[in-house]
Formats: structure tokens, C-alpha cells, sequence
């Protein structure tokens, strides 16, 4: 660095923090701020601890409701306090598990990445975050967001997007905390950095910062209907675009970009050596950044969307093997000549396990995202186990690997334990490898039989159930795997705390000195032509060769390396944009179907419950145009199906069967025998029990404010916003259905509860394809005409049940 | 009037093309920048950078001393 340093008279005065070399070198006097890299390790384990314990009663829930059954039917009931996790209206899995993908993504991995990037940022440009302010109100904003996330996900307040859960007040501290706090604070520490070279990792910082801002912002556009209500402003086919436009990039600059920055600081330190081609690191870097935001169309194969859309994610995908693999090998191959320091040291355990991770997970990826693959691996666990692979594999151990080798630092002592690192290690490997490998065998297992046909035609596994309960000995261990991975946790988190305990009194603050960075000259060089006796034309070509040759350009391009970097993303993330609109936003791509009208608003209040409850978590309202799903769900679902559906609610699991179709083929009574206790109408049922809708009121008040929030974005409600009078339809709607229920010997008087409204809304779902379109006046006239010609009028609603 | 009405009046069809090229333009850029020879000294100057920030690589090690 001294070469750029500017000679500057010693006897002139020095600023405050600063000295100089006995060259007259001007040093600049700072130091690290390591106090906000402690307090997101800490909470990093706290929140790791959490995330993977709801995890865990998540997995149980799905166990428990057998192991009650089977207990009852003994007579002994040991068990049967374990119902509290099937019946307590707050801890039902339609509520539990966004908590806990939540806590895993937003809590564990965020706070995990915001310490590698708090400590890396500052040692990499050589200076101090530039507003401790700053860090310090990222820290307690974050901290905010997730507490209240913690409290607003088990009351059932979300938005029913997959991963984009949080309400509207929530996203907008967000945006605050993320962009806001934490943005400002990396730029700026970016702007007056003291190493001129910005290094791969930080690139890699900036991506996410900047993706992770338009991500949020545009998935989370929605309208408020109250302070904890909101309706996305897309509505079906074009919200399941923009949501896994958002849901695939969420895994890529939250889950790998940050990730991946991590790596290559933290794996060069715990080798001792400098990255195997940091030339390939920057060909990782600018082909993961320009591929991967393409990819997300490859969740929503043979679903509504259209094919060329999702065709297009699929090849997208494909070509992401190349980048990822030359990214996870660059990472290994740091290790060359040291392998042998493997055997010795925790933390390159579970970075070259965590890499080993990443490499499995990216050929997975690209592997289902090919609609051959998909078509069995969709709403099956198959996808689960994927994503388990590369969470608890490679953000899991990256993060582990990370904490044990920056605590003795951060903490100025030694690791308490080694050994128990070790076991860290092999508990957690064995817990990934018990969670991974039976979910692998229940999704493949469940796909196939959920395809199988007999000799005759019909469905070898009429029944859906008997598709469920084929995978309790693989839930079980699952239970297993996730016990020993929170086991491992654990010794972290009292690993971590023994080693806090021993810290010193006061921390040892080293202060450094560094020349500050000083402007890069550039200058043109004047260059003649070397030919004689030549054409004008000759003379100027070789001064333009020189030109080339010299490269001075270049130099240009490398003094503002921040700018190019920051702007060049800020491109690929608009561009990327602009390429998905005509996709996600232009109407065309949406044939409508004349007879699908808006829901009711007694439906829509139905709806509200649907979401809230988390039903989408395990119920699927997408029926892919395969034999073996018409044949058990019924017609096929068409794009114009859902254009009032703020959110849509596809799904991405089946835990239970599909209900694209599900009005009107079973009664009024049976679906609230059903929802009162599962069990009740079918006997090895694992869903939640919600005796609750029973006995809570619906707010027919919020019902009004709900529908003039519809018709604000788009859906034609007519008179219907009209004050007083959604209410109106919605109570004469309730009580038609409650004097139904009462007629066929249900429970009497549920005019009021909320199960009128849910019941009003599943005897509606599908249904509308099947009814007369009406005329201007809104009077049904003829048969509906459906944008496929053949058979789109009369749907085949017969299903097996 | 719908999001997507004003989405579909806004004309973006040339855009996608527009945005295409220039992620071309600009990864054909980097490529070509990163294979080229004469750079080598510095990408091998900032691969040490993470080792090179003055924190103790071995905590017990050097507190020990």
C-alpha cells in the first residue's frame, strides 16, 4: 500500500487517530468492532436452538396423532398429553411450521450471516463499520422482527405466503432494519474502506443486500385491511410467479450468496491458506448472481402457469450445476496440502461437510427442478429432504463451523471444549443423514403410490390416507434425525457458554494502522503511431491497437470497483425484474373464465381462516394435468381459476389430499364432524383437531373493511362494498349453512362461528368452471366456456374418498 | 383498473431483450476480464486478503507467547 501513500510534509499537523511512518507515511489509527459480531454470534445459537426445537415438535406432530390413536385404542392413554400438540389452537402445524421455517431462515441463518459479514466486512476493507449507531439498530431491529414474528405466527396473523408469512407492519420494519440500518451501515463502511481491492466475499454481501431489498419489496406489495390483515396485490397465477420468483431467490441470496461469502473468508482462515482460484470465485460469483434469479418458475411445474414460463425456470436451473459445483469445488480444493489438519481441527470438519452439502443439494436442485423428476417429486417430502439437506447440511454446518472458530476470538480465550466440537460434529452429521435419507424414502414412496395404477385403470391407492400412514416409520425417524441435530445444538449453545464464561474482564482492543486509500490517477497515455509511410487510416488503428494493449481503460474500470459492483447487481436485479413482468403481470397470459366470480363474503371470511389457520402448509389447491390427479381429484386446474385468489393458495406439500376440487362433494356436517376432530370421520387421520372455529365468533365487522380491501384491487365486488352490506350476504349465507347443519343432526346454533364460514368456503372451492356464466346483469344464462376446449365445461368432479 | 391493466400498458416488451444483452454484455465482460494474464499478480495479492488482517490466526497460540 505504501506506493499510493502521498509524501506529505511531516511537520504539518496530523489529524486526530492518525501517525505516520518515519517515511512521512500518513496511518490512519482504528480499530475492530467486535462487540455487534458477539451479540449476533450469541443470538445466532439462541435462535438456532429455537428454530430447530420447533422444528422438531413439528416433526412430532405429524407422529403424535397415530401414536394417540393407537394408545386410545389399547385402552391406556400414557400418551395422550401429547394431544396438546394436535389440539391447542396455537401449536396446530398450519401455524407451527411457518414459525419454524421462519425461525430456521430469518433468526439462525440471518443472524448468522449478519456476523460473518460484521466480521469479515470490517477486516476485509480494513476499517470500522462505519456507524456503530447503525449496527447497533440493526441488531435490536432484527431482534424485534423476530420476537415479533415469534408471537404473531402461533395467533395465526400472516399473509399465507410461503416464507413471506410476516404481516404488513412487520415487512415494513423490514425494509426499515434491512436496507435502512443495515444497507447504509455496509455501503458507507464499503465507501470509506482502507484495501483498495474489494474482496469476492464482499461481492458476494453485496448481491444479497441488494437482491434481498427488491425481493421483499415486491413480493410483499400488498393492501392493509387493518393492522393485521393484508391482501396481496397479485392474485393467483401471477402471485404464485412473483412468490417463487421470490421463495427460489430467497434460497439463493439468503440461504447461498451470504453463505458462500462466508466460505470464502472463513475457509481460507481456518485452512491458513488463500482460496484454491480466486479467479473462479469471481466466474462463481457473476454466473450464480446472473442464473440463479431466473430459476424460480421451476416450483410451479405442470401447475397453471404456463408451460414456456416454467420450461424456462427448468433450464435455468440446469444450467446452475456449473457454477455451483465450480464454486463448491474452489472451496474443497482451499484445503489442498492440509487435508491432514482435517482430522485435527471441528471447524474444517464442518465447513468440508457443509460444502459437501451445498455440492449434494446443487445438483439436486437442477436435478428436480426437471419436470420428469418434478412431476414425482412435487408435494411429496422429497422436496423436504432437499431442503434439509442444504439447510441443516450446508447453512447448519457453515454456521457451526463458523462459531467454533470465531468464539475463542471474539471471545479472547480458548474453545472450552474441543472435544465436545467433535461430538458436535459426528451427532449432527448422523442427525442430518437420519433426517435426510428416510424423508428421501417418504417422498419417492408417497409419489409413486400417489401415481400407481391397477390392472383396471383405477387407482391402486384409492384412499389418501393410505398414503399417509405408509410413512410413520419414516416421520419416526425423523424424529430421530432432528432430536440428534438439536442434541448437537445444544452442546454448541453450552460449548459457547462456557467458553463466554471464561472471557477475559475487558476485552482486548488492538488498534491498527493503515494508509487511507488515495485516489488512483489515471491517465491517458498519448500514444504516436509506430508505422511509417502507412494511410491516415493505418496510423490510426495502430494507435488504437496501442490503446487496447495498454489497457488504461481498465484502470478506469478498477478505480471504481464499488460502483461497478453495486451497479452492475442493481442492473442484474432490475433486469431480471423486467424480464419476469411480462410474465407475472401482463393479463393476457391469464385467459379468464367467464363464470368464475369473486368468493362471497362469508367465503372470503372463510378464506381468511384457510390462510390463517396455515392450511396451505399441507393442502394443495393445484391439480397438475396428470392421469393419476384427475383421476383422484378431478378436473384439471386452468389459470382462470384463481383470478380472485389475494394470496394464492397452490401449496407445495400435500400432507393431506388436494382441495382444488373439494365443493361440494361432501356436506355441510361432515366437513365440521372433520374439522371438530379429524378423527371423527377418518379414523388414522394426522391433521390438527380445531375445536375452536366451534366456539369463536366471526367479526362480521371486519367482514365489510375485508371485501372494500378486495375491491380495491381488482375484484369486482359490486354493491357488495356498499356499508352494511357484505355483512348482510355474509349472515344470510351463514345461517343457510348453520340451518343445513342443524337439519342433518349437527350441532345446532353455529350461525355466528367461525366453521360456517370455513365450511363456506371449501363447498366453494372449485366449483365455478362447472357453473352458467352470467350476463351483464349478473344473472346466470348460458353454460360457462372454459379456455380448453375439450371438456373444460363439464368437469369430472367424481373423486375417490 | 387492476395492477395488471397498467402493467399491460406500459409497453415492456423491449425490455427483457434490453436486459438480456446487457447481462451478456456484462458476465462476456468479466470473463474475459478474469482469464486475462496480466492480472494474475493481483488476484493472487487479493486472495490473500482474508489472512492478511492482522487477527490472530491461533488465538491460544499467540496469547500463550
Amino acid at each position: 500500500m505504501a506506493e499510493h501513500a502521498v509524501q506529505v510534509n511531516p511537520a504539518l499537523e496530523l489529524p486526530e487517530h492518525a501517525s505516520r511512518t518515519r517515511h512521512g507515511v500518513l496511518l490512519e489509527e482504528y480499530s475492530y468492532d467486535d462487540a455487534i459480531v458477539r451479540k449476533f454470534l450469541l443470538v445466532t445459537v439462541v435462535w438456532g436452538l429455537v428454530a430447530f426445537l420447533v422444528g422438531l415438535l413439528a416433526a412430532l406432530q405429524l407422529v403424535v396423532p397415530s401414536v394417540i390413536a393407537y394408545t386410545t385404542a389399547s385402552g391406556a392413554r400414557p400418551f395422550a398429553f401429547l394431544s396438546i400438540l394436535s389440539s391447542v389452537e396455537f401449536l396446530t402445524f398450519g401455524r407451527l411450521r411457518p414459525l419454524h421455517t421462519n425461525a430456521a431462515i430469518f433468526a439462525f441463518a440471518g443472524n448468522a450471516i449478519f456476523a460473518a459479514i460484521y466480521y469479515s466486512t470490517q477486516r476485509l476493507c480494513k476499517t470500522r463499520m462505519w456507524s456503530d449507531t447503525l449496527s447497533n439498530l440493526h441488531f435490536w431491529g432484527w431482534q424485534l422482527i423476530i420476537l415479533s414474528a415469534a408471537l404473531t405466527l402461533p395467533l395465526g396473523i400472516t399473509q399465507g405466503k410461503e416464507y413471506a408469512e410476516l404481516e404488513w407492519p412487520i415487512d415494513l420494519l423490514i425494509a426499515v432494519v434491512w436496507l435502512g440500518f443495515f444497507g447504509t451501515n455496509f455501503f458507507m463502511t464499503l465507501k470509506v474502506r482502507r484495501e483498495r481491492h474489494m474482496y469476492v466475499a464482499l461481492w458476494f454481501y453485496i448481491a444479497t443486500i441488494v437482491t434481498v431489498t427488491m425481493l421483499h419489496v415486491v413480493n410483499s406489495l400488498a393492501i392493509p385491511a387493518g393492522l393485521f390483515k393484508s391482501y396481496s396485490v397479485y392474485a393467483g397465477v401471477q402471485d404464485a410467479m412473483i412468490q417463487w420468483w421470490y421463495g427460489h431467490n430467497a434460497v439463493a441470496f439468503f440461504l447461498t450468496t451470504p453463505f458462500l461469502g462466508l466460505m470464502y473468508y472463513f475457509m481460507p482462515k481456518a485452512a491458513e491458506r488463500p482460496v484454491y482460484s480466486y479467479r473462479l470465485s469471481i466466474v462463481h460469483f457473476w454466473s450464480l448472481v446472473f442464473i440463479y434469479i431466473w430459476a424460480g418458475p421451476h416450483h410451479l411445474h405442470y401447475t397453471a402457469l404456463p408451460a414456456w414460463a416454467s420450461t424456462l425456470g427448468m433450464l435455468f436451473s440446469v444450467m446452475l450445476w456449473m457454477p455451483s459445483w465450480g464454486g463448491g469445488i474452489n472451496g474443497l480444493l482451499t484445503l489442498r496440502g492440509a487435508w491432514h489438519k482435517l482430522s485435527d481441527d471441528p471447524v474444517l470438519k464442518f465447513f468440508v461437510v457443509g460444502i459437501t452439502f451445498y455440492m449434494m443439494s446443487t445438483f439436486e436442485g437442477p436435478m428436480l427442478s426437471v419436470k420428469s423428476v418434478n412431476m414425482l417429486s412435487h408435494y411429496t417430502d422429497w422436496t423436504i429432504a432437499h431442503v434439509h439437506g442444504g439447510t441443516l447440511g450446508w447453512n447448519g454446518f457453515m454456521t457451526f463451523g463458523m462459531i467454533y472458530w470465531m468464539a475463542p476470538r471474539l471471545f479472547q480465550t480458548k474453545l472450552y471444549s474441543k472435544k465436545l466440537a467433535e461430538w458436535h460434529f459426528w451427532v449432527g452429521t448422523l442427525g442430518i443423514l437420519l433426517y435426510v435419507i428416510p424423508i428421501y424414502v417418504a417422498g419417492i414412496t408417497q409419489g409413486l403410490m400417489w401415481r400407481a395404477f391397477d390392472q383396471n385403470g383405477t387407482l391402486a391407492y384409492p384412499e389418501f390416507i393410505e398414503t399417509v400412514t405408509k410413512l410413520m416409520p419414516f416421520y419416526w425417524i425423523r424424529v430421530v434425525g432432528g432430536t440428534l441435530f438439536f442434541v448437537g445444538a445444544i452442546m454448541l449453545g453450552y460449548n459457547v457458554l462456557r467458553t463466554w464464561m471464561s472471557r477475559p474482564a475487558v476485552y482486548e482492543v488492538p488498534v491498527l494502522r493503515t494508509p487511507p486509500i488515495q485516489p488512483l490517477e489515471v491517465r491517458r497515455p498519448v500514444f504516436h503511431s509506430r508505422l511509417h509511410a502507412n494511410t491516415e487510416f493505418g496510423h490510426a488503428g495502430d494507435v488504437f491497437i496501442q490503446n487496447v494493449q495498454n489497457a488504461w481503460w481498465h484502470r478506469v474500470l478498477e478505480a471504481f470497483p464499488l460502483r461497478f459492483v453495486f451497479w452492475a447487481i442493481v442492473a442484474v436485479a432490475i433486469g431480471s425484474l423486467l424480464e419476469l413482468i411480462p410474465m407475472f403481470a401482463i393479463r393476457s397470459n391469464v385467459p379468464t373464465i367467464a363464470s368464475v366470480q369473486p368468493y362471497t363474503p362469508l367465503e372470503l371470511a372463510g378464506r381468511d381462516i384457510y390462510v390463517a389457520e396455515g392450511c396451505y402448509n399441507c393442502h394443495s389447491q393445484m391439480i397438475r394435468p396428470i392421469w393419476a390427479e384427475t383421476k383422484r381429484y378431478g378436473e384439471y386446474s386452468k389459470p382462470g381459476e384463481f383470478v380472485y385468489d389475494h394470496p394464492f393458495q397452490w401449496g407445495s406439500r400435500r400432507i393431506g389430499p388436494d382441495l382444488a376440487r373439494e365443493g361440494g362433494i361432501r356436506s355441510n356436517l361432515w366437513h365440521v364432524l372433520h374439522l371438530q376432530d379429524p378423527r371423527q370421520a377418518s379414523p388414522q387421520s394426522i391433521m390438527p383437531a380445531y375445536p375452536h372455529l366451534l366456539s369463536q365468533n366471526i367479526n362480521f365487522d371486519e367482514i365489510q373493511t375485508h371485501v372494500r380491501a378486495q375491491a380495491m384491487i381488482g375484484v369486482p365486488y359490486g354493491e357488495a362494498v356498499k356499508d352494511g352490506r357484505s355483512q348482510e350476504l355474509a349472515r344470510a349465507q351463514a345461517l343457510s349453512i348453520s340451518q343445513d347443519i342443524a337439519k342433518s343432526e349437527g350441532p345446532k346454533d353455529l350461525d355466528n362461528k367461525k366453521i360456517v364460514a370455513l365450511v363456506a368456503y371449501l363447498q366453494r372451492l372449485g366449483t365455478d368452471i362447472a357453473k352458467p356464466a352470467p350476463d351483464a346483469t349478473g344473472a346466470p344464462t348460458q353454460p360457462a366456456q372454459s379456455q380448453d376446449s375439450k371438456g373444460g365445461a363439464k368437469p369430472n368432479l367424481s373423486r375417490k374418498d | 383498473m387492476r395492477l395488471s391493466d397498467v402493467m399491460s400498458g406500459l409497453g415492456l416488451a423491449i425490455y427483457p431483450i434490453l436486459a438480456m444483452s446487457l447481462f451478456l454484455f456484462v458476465f462476456v465482460g468479466v470473463i474475459v476480464k478474469v482469464l486475462r494474464k496480466r492480472d494474475r499478480a493481483e488476484f493472487d495479492r487479493a486472495a490473500m486478503l482474508p489472512l492478511s488482517d492482522s487477527t490472530p490466526s491461533n488465538p491460544r497460540r499467540d496469547r500463550a507467547s
